[in-house]
């Protein structure tokens, strides 16, 4: 699944690192979800749609 | 919310140091063993056994005290490498006792009883699932990190 994760987060200019803080998550994760081989639980989806204040399918995308 | 970041991030740094702690733990207990052979102390089997199974007991509660600290990707590996490191761990281990030289085990264990010689079994067994089980976990981050 693709995701705009980094770009979302590069137009905040906030770091791995803060994406994580905010999110409760580690920057592993965070790296692991931005380089597209790991897709996260709803909650998580959701959780990252209410941070940016976007609907989740403009974040992430179904490569089917 | 920055009172619960905070928060969060404490909770990181308590499974890393669980984590560390559980290292240390197994390192020194390893060590000790490693020392005791190499000064060739006799170790009775059941001594190494209810060391093993005092160690597990103790950390059921320091797992579930980690396992609610680290994220769902954290669980996700940890999942991962149960399964497969742990199965292909035992898939190893099974080859491995296909293969056993009875001579050379006798030579490395001395002439044990049947419980021995399961215990010795069973020791294998955990070995090779830890490693498959290291190796399995290291694998699902390495891949997802670049």
């Amino acid at each position: 699944m693709k995701n705009r994760l980094k770009v979302l987060r590069a137009e905040r200019d906030w770091s791995q690192a803060d994406l994580a803080e905010a999110l409760q998550v580690s920057r592993q994760t965070i790296n692991a979800l931005e380089t597209g081989k790991y897709d996260p639980s709803l909650p998580l989806a959701f959780k990252i749609a209410r941070l940016f204040g976007q609907p989740i399918e403009t974040i992430f995308q179904d490569e089917a | 919310m920055e009172k619960i970041e905070a928060r969060k991030v404490s909770r990181e740094e308590i499974a890393q140091r669980i984590m560390a702690g559980c290292f240390v733990l197994g390192g020194l207990v390893g060590g000790a063993f490693a020392l005791a052979t190499l000064l060739h102390w006799e170790i009775p089997l059941w001594l190494i056994g209810g060391v093993l199974v005092v160690l597990m007991v103790l950390l059921v509660p320091v797992t579930i005290i980690y396992w609610r600290m680290i994220d769902e990707a954290a669980r996700e590996a940890h999942k991962f490498a149960w399964f497969w490191g742990g199965q292909g761990g035992m898939l190893i281990a099974l080859g491995l006792g296909l293969l056993g030289d009875s001579e050379k085990l006798v030579a490395a264990y001395g002439d044990l009883k049947a419980a021995g010689w399961m215990f010795v079994g069973m020791l294998a067994l955990l070995i090779c699932q830890i490693v498959g089980y290291g190796l399995a976990w290291a694998g699902w981050w390495l891949i997802r990190q670049r």
